[in-house]
């Protein structure tokens, strides 16, 4: 690995130590005593310091380490949590975010932040804190064999000493120190135990401290001691007393430190159910399988019926490439926990800066989905929790006056439906106003009169997913820049999705948004036209109907419909794309109403051929601009399919 | 410096494109396929024959006769497709016959004899001979990413004639 691919690593996991730190964080902020969070929190900014330390960022290795002292601060009580202290917190976090982008410049600001730590730091107990305290997390705890080989090494007459090493602070290649350490000891003894373990010693998983248990036949004089320090970067060696305590069933632990270790081990447990992998590879193995699974089809067409056991092992292979293909699939799909997360630290910052009481409730947070979908789904959500704080919950006394809880509620939620995951953004605040949008539509000509006169309620709030229609007068930082609801419906159509609003006035609005599942592959209807069997994206489908000659008319030139009273334009499919077209007389073709960006059109086919699930491709790069084509298929004998971009052929020649 | 030219080699794909040969730098090339079936592309580039399926890539193909504004000739048993790779696409040239991979020294390579695209030399690397044989370089480069309209005929002539007087 190169520098490059290191800081890569870095920012990925910088990115998600901040994300558990803001988390810890807003606990901390309503429960200023949860233990947990502050440990956890304590641990991600310990780690995040090593690492910025391992790749040499300065800066923030001086913030972290600020802030680590704070932390040790809150969870010694020296310093009592309270509002100020805790928007230091952030200010720290929201400073250490910054310096991602840019770790090795100094950021305006930093110092000031590193100030403000450091007087609430000084307001607790000044001066340094001594050697026994530095190693309360370090203690030796003995497996089973562990303690056999103490017995067993006092039998001999060996002597136990517990070596306590500390090493220069951002000390470098720790583990070759380790090494170096653990070397000299053995040639007086034997290291029957260490703390942290072994495995994370030689993984670098420590700070400074760490501490061995030898068993030497004996007594380690100064000479030793002093030998041992001698080695590069250890800053003290001290012999500690053993204590006999250490054999006994039940660890002489305190409870503070039990807990330490509990939740040290799941971590570890995970680390090692979890393995990291480059996307790119895991985009490889899909390709593959896709490939695979294409072959299969031609493979099992081919084989078939020859003997009856080339059949069976034929059956066996299909069922092992479709479970292979099930397994790749999931590779990809990650919760939508690594969007989710992000957003209770982005309420609070909002509601604050408007001055409103807001409790965000997460929930689903553990329901996959592609990871391309998930990058994509950021900005949407972002916009309808900002527009939910924003036009949606009231001003607390509001609120109280109108016998409602002063703290607006928003709820975001995911859940699989199907083939989809669903997520709903609630809130309940002041709903929207049928009677404003209706104004404002005809104020800004997107409806007419004798429309509006007309519209359902259902119709009216489906107004604010049209372009240029925003209800809110005032224009803040955040929301009601012009770019409103049509974009956040555009971006979600983009990943074949769908959004829907109900509002109940006064009460609460609910966004609904159905994604599917994964991009790569969706579900289709495949259709002839101009000689080329095309795909059809199903979500864009309305039905599918067979018209007769005679029900075309013609309006200026262009042909249209009327399908129960609704007027609609009427393409050939292949025609529209700018394949050459071979127009016999029309009568009795299949048309497919399509419907995109409100759009709504009838596209005549040549013949329906079925529903069917396809892996998209991308074009090639060289094939960039190519109107109407969402991209390729292949299909099961290994033609391929263009996929037609509805919202885009709608739109052409526009 | 001549020296160094000298002691210089390229191995070219040769292949034939109305009755001409040419020749393109190996390092481009990943494999030459027989003809498959093309599916078409609607409203692209002219020259841009259509899409095909390469172990489950979608890999877009030009022709090369159309490309140089040559007679349409139907595909024959010895029609190939040589994909070659340029910058991060993928892209599969049709040609009459692929012939043979040659090595070519830079003594047997005239490096861009002007006059050969009328003062714009970015269409060909050079012309390659070895004895009686005239092998036309081509930039596969500047072939895929112009939109230019190519007259290959033109060029053989010139490149033919750049050797001549030589």
């Amino acid at each position: 690995m190169n520098r490059l691919e290191y800081v890569d690593l870095f920012q990925y996991e910088a990115n998600e130590y901040l994300e558990v730190l803001n988390r810890c964080a807003l606990r901390l902020e309503k429960e200023p005593d949860h233990k947990e969070s502050l440990q956890e929190a304590f641990r991600a900014v310990h780690s995040l310091k090593g690492m910025a330390g391992t790749m040499g960022y300065q800066q923030m290795m001086r913030v972290t380490h600020c802030l680590e002292n704070l932390l040790e601060d809150l969870k010694s009580g020296a310093v009592e949590s309270s509002p100020a202290v805790m928007d230091i917190l952030f200010e720290a976090l929201d400073l250490l975010q910054a310096m991602l982008s840019n770790p090795e410049e100094k950021l305006e600001g930093t110092e000031e932040i590193l100030e403000k730590i450091s007087r609430v730091h000084s307001s607790s107990e000044a001066g340094e804190k001594c050697a026994p305290e530095d190693f309360a997390g370090v203690e030796i705890r003995l497996s089973e064999a562990e303690k056999e080989a103490v017995r067993l090494a006092k039998e001999n007459k060996m002597r136990l000493h517990l070596v306590a090493v500390t090493l220069v602070e951002y000390a470098p290649l720790k583990s070759v120190r380790v090494y170096m350490l653990r070397q000299k000891l053995a040639a007086h003894g034997e290291i029957i135990a260490a703390a942290p373990n072994l495995q994370d010693l030689e993984d670098e998983r420590f700070d400074r401290y760490f501490m061995l248990l030898l068993a030497a036949p004996q007594p380690l004089d100064d000479r030793i001691l002093e030998e041992l320090s001698n080695i590069t970067d250890v800053e003290k060696v001290q012999l500690l007393p053993w204590k006999e305590s250490l054999l006994e069933s039940a660890p002489g632990l305190t409870p503070a430190a039990q807990k330490i270790e509990t939740v040290g081990s799941t971590d570890h447990d995970i680390a090692e159910k979890m393995v990291r992998v480059e996307t790119a590879k895991l985009d490889e193995l899909v390709n593959l399988v896709g490939e695979m699974v294409v072959a299969r089809t031609r493979v099992l067409q081919l084989g078939k019926g020859h003997s009856e056991e080339l059949d069976s092992l034929l059956d066996q292979l299909k069922r092992s490439i479709t479970n292979l293909q099930d397994t790749a699939m999931k590779l990809r799909m990650v919760p939508v926990k690594q969007v989710f997360d992000r957003f209770p630290r982005m309420v609070r910052d909002i509601s604050r800066s408007r001055g409103k009481e807001v409790r965000l409730t997460i929930s689903g947070e553990q329901t996959e989905l592609d990871r391309t979908i998930i990058n994509r789904l950021s900005d949407p959500l972002v916009h309808l929790l900002r527009n939910a704080i924003d036009h949606g919950i009231e001003p607390a006394a509001e609120r109280e006056a109108q016998g409602k809880d002063p703290e607006g509620s928003i709820l975001l939620q995911a859940y699989h439906e199907g083939n989809h995951i669903v997520i709903v953004v609630e809130d309940d605040g002041a709903g929207i106003d049928l009677e404003a949008i209706k104004k404002s539509a005809l104020q800004k000509g997107i409806i007419c009169q004798e429309e509006a006169a007309l519209m359902s309620e259902q119709e009216l709030l489906d107004l604010i997913f049209c372009s240029g229609f925003s209800t809110s007068t005032r224009v803040t930082d955040i929301s009601g820049r012009g770019v409103g609801l049509d974009a956040v419906k555009s971006s979600i159509e983009a990943l074949h999705g769908t959004i829907q609003v109900k509002s109940v006035f006064s009460r609460m609005t609910r966004f609904t948004l159905r994604l599917p599942l994964t991009l790569s592959i969706i579900n289709s209807l495949l259709v002839k036209s101009s000689g080329q069997i095309l795909a059809i994206p199903i979500e864009v489908i309305q039905e599918n109907i067979v018209l007769d000659n005679s029900e075309i008319k013609t309006i200026r030139g262009c042909k249209v419909i009327n399908l129960r009273g609704e007027v609609l334009s009427l393409y050939h499919l292949g025609e529209r794309l700018g394949f050459i077209q071979n127009i016999e007389e029309l009568s009795g073709y299949p048309v497919v109403i399509v419907e995109a960006g409100g759009e709504k059109a009838g596209l005549i086919v040549e013949q329906l051929i079925g529903q069917q699930e396809i892996m998209i491709k991308p074009l090639s790069p060289a094939l960039k601009g190519l109107a109407g084509i969402a991209g390729a298929t292949i299909l099961g004998d290994g033609s391929i399919s263009l996929i037609v971009d509805i919202p885009e052929l709608l739109n052409v020649g526009r | 410096m001549e020296q160094e030219h000298t002691e210089k080699e390229i191995q070219v794909v040769a292949f034939v494109l109305n009755n001409e040969e040419f020749a393109c730098d190996i390092n481009n090339v990943r494999e030459v396929l027989k003809m498959v079936k093309v599916t078409p592309l609607p409203q692209s580039l002219k020259f841009v024959e259509g899409v095909i399926n390469l172990r489950g890539e979608v890999i877009p193909v030009v022709d090369l006769r159309k490309r140089f504004n040559l007679p349409e000739v139907d595909y024959s048993e010895r029609s190939r497709i040589i994909i070659v790779e340029v910058g991060p696409s993928q892209v599969g040239l049709i040609v009459d016959e692929v012939s043979e991979v040659l090595r070519l020294s830079s003594s047997q390579i005239q490096a861009s004899p002007s006059g050969i695209t009328g003062g714009d030399n970015e269409l060909i690397v050079g012309v390659g001979k070895i004895e009686q044989r005239l092998l036309i370089i081509l930039n596969l480069e500047y072939i895929l990413s112009t939109e230019e309209q190519l007259a290959l005929e033109d060029i053989t002539e010139a490149g033919r004639q750049a050797v001549a007087e030589k």
